[in-house]
């Protein structure tokens, strides 16, 4: 007998081939086999078998659904339609369910897109934002590495016009004074900004009035912001009319030249008035040092030119032209292009809070991930629902219906459904977007903008995109059924152990579990930060800011005023603010036991007598400053633990030598001993480790910023606060009062945390809610299934609680699956993360039996409906046969 | 009119199934542009453009007897219509046209 070709080669040629082509096509097939197995023998036949079935796998042999009449026919569309209206209608809860899941889900996925969008625009608006670069400077310090966003002001004025490459500089000053139009009222103002001319050049604003050719280029000229222009000026023309800012105790004029809109919603830049840089000549004439980096410089560069060559040809010249002490404690420069900022750069003195990628792509993920729950729930409604209506499919088919027909019904529901739920959305959008955008993510946007053809188009493409894949799965179920067996009630065979709909489940309770431990950990961290201990007290503690010149010199009428006062239990002055991220000056530090430590620069507060009790900072050796010992004031330290270690002291430290370099306008050396050795408390975010701090008394106006107040904890505060105002007021009746809760400006610092935790769990709780319509649906789907099991346990004498065990269990199983899933993806994750912080929470297995548990009520209560159902219904009506 | 150009390939492949007469059929075609330019085709390529070229009205098929090499599976024979042939010869003047432009001692 002759030898076959291969049999599952042809078995795969009847599956895809089309009946009409099949005979001529395997005839062929089959001649070849024949012929190659005369010329090169059997088994070469056999082995090249598959590859001539292969060539003729091509779209025009492929089998056709249905009949091959492909035309248009509108009759049988508008029954599609009327059909779809009354299935809508029939069943208003699994429509509802089905339309609320969609609606949410596409909502917070508009709502994540928006933000992702919005945070990725930074910067954008500038014509030559891609040549523009901040010049930071990095520098590694005493094994500690810093990296500053700001440079000392002499910086821009040294590599100036040396290298070709370069076309333009400029820089930006912001120094907080109190503003008003001369009458009004004082406001102070933190983003009170000293530019050159250039940068309007660099980084243009739309004019609004005015000019901008000529608007810096004289000094005590000032360009407003819209915004700004309407709270000083109303609705009168600000152009040629003077805006009078104070600060360190003088007023200066400077004269509007022009009004632009704000630069800085999508920008790093955060600017409400933009000055003229030589202002700053009479304003602050120490500006112009090497000492401290207070100033943001940028540089444009050429198309061509290359930013590292360009980096490394600044560095030469500032080791050989810049400031030789500057230059001694070997700064690099960094050329950070202001496009990447917003989502890259997180250094000190950053002009705003930063964003991350890390961060931002978990949003975008979170948008995706909410999505495909939704649409995980609606496969899995619309599946179960299908079943309900299998009557109707059985009679189409044994009325000659053909499956595309079909297919095309299931496909025009879920069409019709994706988009009345985007027109929902819409709506939904349109009255949640002040709410969601400003008052959660906390930016400032303008629905109208993202209004736009383009985004409308991708829109409506991406929702008829997600009809058609959510519209897949149903129909190709549902046209399986047999017409007969559908007829005769006879389902089961088709509907097997669900398992498509578990799998489905399974991954909704994985995502949810995810998210809910995710959720859980967000919300410990921020609370361990704000509870954790610091080593000082903040609770009633305030701070005065002493923002002139005279309160600066005569703190000490005010400070004694307010000790006065029964409540006041301390006062001291100090430089900075707790938690202030630049405020504690890094100063040069020797001491004689080890004159080889040279460059030696640490973190310094200078502060008055009573600090450290005022915050009530433990001494573990040695002892406190003391206003009656005349050497304290001049030559006395208080060193933490931390720099006790780092200088070889440990609990030695009391009594050695030290000297520091401070600067008051010049550099002044003080000498004197180590008097205590303070416990270590965090004076900086608990993002950073604490480090080696050196406290001493000053009362240079340069470092009597703030005066530290404790209050008694009895009583009313808003009572106390209105006291101290008093006192203020007479002390310096020209200066409104500024004063703050050490605690408020503490918590500002973990603002970001709070706004993520914020986002995160609202829509957290958003996919959990849609997540839960899913086991609802789940739920009316397996009860049905088994109802005539169920109702045969009935009347073999089940009870009502092992019928609800029963249904209940299936629930359990999914759910320790998804545990199975879920627990160590968040282990790892979660690990990932809290190691960026240097002071993190413990998360342990109690967080993840959170999530476990919360999952669990979630089914049980979702499920709750159906159960009860199932227990309470009539074994006999549904046993009964016809 | 727009469909009635001939490809390269179908151009070669509706001259060879003319030349096989009644014995134009998916591996005969294949075997005989083998033999005549050397080339060898894809046989489901060529079952497409025998379709192709009989929907464009070149072509017309009928099935014909069952052979034993073929599993006792019939063969679909293609013979040239009117429309096929005087496509041929019109593609074929052109072409004489041309080259005698170039080459006048020809024919």
């Amino acid at each position: 007998m002759k030898k076959q070709p291969p049999k599952w080669a042809d078995r795969f040629l009847y599956w895809f081939c089309r009946p009409e082509y099949l005979e001529e096509i395997a005839g062929d097939l089959y001649e070849m086999y024949t012929m190659k197995s005369v010329e090169k023998g059997q088994s070469y036949a056999d082995k090249t078998y598959f590859f001539d079935v292969m060539k003729f796998f091509r779209w025009s042999n492929f089998k056709r659904m249905g009949t091959m009449n492909t035309s248009f026919n509108t009759g049988l569309l508008a029954h599609n339609f009327k059909i779809t209206l009354r299935v809508f209608k029939k069943n208003m809860l699994y429509t509802g369910i089905n339309l609320a899941g969609l609606v949410v889900g596409l909502t917070a996925f508009v709502f994540l897109l928006v933000y992702y969008l919005h945070e990725n625009s930074y910067d954008n608006q500038f014509a030559d934002g891609e040549h523009i670069y901040r010049i930071d400077v990095h520098a590694n310090k005493d094994g500690s590495y810093a990296e500053s966003a700001k440079s000392p002001v002499p910086l821009v004025a040294t590599l100036n016009g040396t290298i070709p490459q370069a076309v333009n500089y400029t820089r930006a000053l912001p120094y907080s004074g109190l503003v008003s139009n001369e009458i009004g009222t004082k406001y102070r103002e933190d983003q009170f900004v000293f530019v050159d001319q250039q940068f309007l050049e660099m980084f243009p604003p739309k004019l609004i009035q005015g000019t901008l050719n000529t608007a810096l280029d004289a000094p005590f000229q000032i360009v407003l912001t819209e915004k700004k222009a309407k709270q000083y000026f109303g609705s009168e023309n600000p152009i040629g009319k003077t805006i009078a800012y104070e600060s360190e105790d003088a007023q200066y004029d400077f004269t509007v030249m022009a009004v632009v809109e704000d630069i800085s919603t999508h920008s790093h830049l955060n600017i409400d008035f933009m000055a003229t840089f030589s202002s700053l000549d009479r304003i602050i004439p120490w500006y112009k040092n090497w000492f401290y980096p207070n100033v943001y410089s940028y540089v444009q560069l050429d198309e061509q030119a290359n930013s590292k060559e360009v980096e490394m040809a600044s560095q030469e010249i500032l080791e050989k032209n810049g400031f030789i002490h500057y230059v001694k404690q070997k700064p690099q420069l960094f050329f950070q292009p202001v496009q990447e900022i917003h989502l890259s750069s997180n250094k000190t003195g950053e002009w705003k809070p930063n964003n991350t990628q890390i961060d931002l792509g978990f949003f975008l993920s979170l948008g995706f991930i909410i999505l495909l729950i939704a649409v995980i729930n609606y496969i899995n409604l619309t599946t179960a629902e299908s079943q309900r209506r299998s009557k109707e499919i059985g009679i189409k088919k044994a009325m000659g219906s053909a499956k595309i027909q079909l297919i095309k019904q299931f496909f025009i529901e879920s069409f019709l459904m994706i988009n009345l739920a985007m027109l929902l959305t819409v709506v939904m959008v349109f009255f949640l977007w002040r709410t969601i955008t400003f008052e959660l993510m906390g930016i400032d946007l303008i629905l109208i903008n993202y209004l736009t053809w383009s985004n409308m188009g991708m829109f409506i493409v991406g929702g008829w995109i997600l009809s058609v894949l959510v519209g897949i799965y149903p129909a190709f179920i549902t046209i399986r059924y047999s017409a007969i067996d559908v007829i005769k009630n006879n389902l089961s065979k088709y509907m097997g152990k669900g398992y498509q709909r578990k799998v489905l489940v399974v991954t909704q309770f994985s995502i949810s579990m995810c998210l809910i431990i995710g959720t859980v950990l967000l919300i410990k961290q921020y609370d361990f930060l704000q509870n954790k201990e610091l080593g000082y007290q903040k609770d009633f503690r305030l701070a005065i800011n002493l923002s002139d010149d005279y309160s600066k010199q005569n703190f000490t009428n005010l400070r004694d005023q307010l000790l006065q006062l029964p409540f006041v239990e301390n006062a001291a002055v100090s430089n900075t603010l707790m938690g202030s991220p630049d405020g504690f000056h890094e100063f040069p530090i020797s001491i004689s036991d080890k004159p080889d430590l040279v460059d030696l620069e640490l973190h310094t507060l200078g502060v008055g007598e009573n600090y450290l009790d005022t915050y009530g900072i433990e001494i573990l050796l040695g002892r406190n400053f003391d206003p009656t010992i005349q050497s304290d004031e001049l030559g006395a330290f208080i060193v933490n633990e931390a720099a006790a270690k780092l200088l070889g002291w440990g609990t030695n430290a009391v009594g050695k030598d030290m000297s520091l370099t401070l600067y008051t306008g010049k550099a002044e050396l003080r000498e004197g001993k180590v008097i205590g050795l303070a416990k270590d408390f965090h004076y900086q975010s608990l993002y950073e480790q604490i480090k080696p701090l050196v406290i001493y008394i000053n009362k240079h106006i340069y470092y009597t910023d703030f005066l530290n107040i404790q209050l008694n904890p009895k009583g009313s505060i808003a009572e106390k606060i209105s006291e101290i105002e008093k006192v203020f007021t007479e002390f310096n009746p020209k200066k409104p009062m500024e004063i703050s809760f050490v605690e408020d400006e503490l918590e500002r610092i973990y603002q970001r945390e709070l706004a993520s935790s914020k986002i995160i769990s609202l829509f957290t709780l958003l996919s959990i809610l849609i997540a839960s319509l899913g086991v609802f649906g789940l739920a009316s789907y397996s009860s049905k299934r088994r109802i005539k099991e169920i109702g045969i346990r009935k009347v073999l004498g089940a009870s009502a609680n092992h019928i609800t065990v029963l249904l209940t269990k299936e629930y359990f199983y999914m759910i320790v699956l998804s545990c199975l899933i879920a627990w160590p993806l968040v282990y790892f994750v979660a690990t990932e993360w809290l190691s960026n912080f240097a002071y993190a929470t413990q998360f342990g297995i109690e967080n993840y039996l959170i999530g476990l548990l919360i999952l669990t009520l979630i089914a049980v209560v979702s499920s709750m409906k159906q159960t009860i159902w199932s227990v309470k219904s009539n074994p006999v009506e549904h046993l009964r046969d016809e | 009119m727009k469909g009635t150009f001939l490809g390269e390939l179908e151009e070669l492949v509706l001259l060879t199934a003319a030349a096989l007469k009644a014995e134009a059929y998916g591996v005969a075609i294949v075997a005989e542009i083998k033999k005549t330019t050397g080339r060898e085709m894809n046989i489901g390529a060529i079952h497409t453009v025998l379709r192709r070229l009989e929907d464009k009205g070149f072509l017309s098929s009928v099935m014909g007897g069952a052979t034993a090499e073929r599993g006792g599976r019939r063969k679909r024979i293609y013979t040239l219509t009117h429309a096929g042939s005087s496509t041929l010869d019109y593609s074929y003047r052109v072409r004489t046209m041309l080259y005698e432009r170039i080459n006048p001692s020809f024919s």
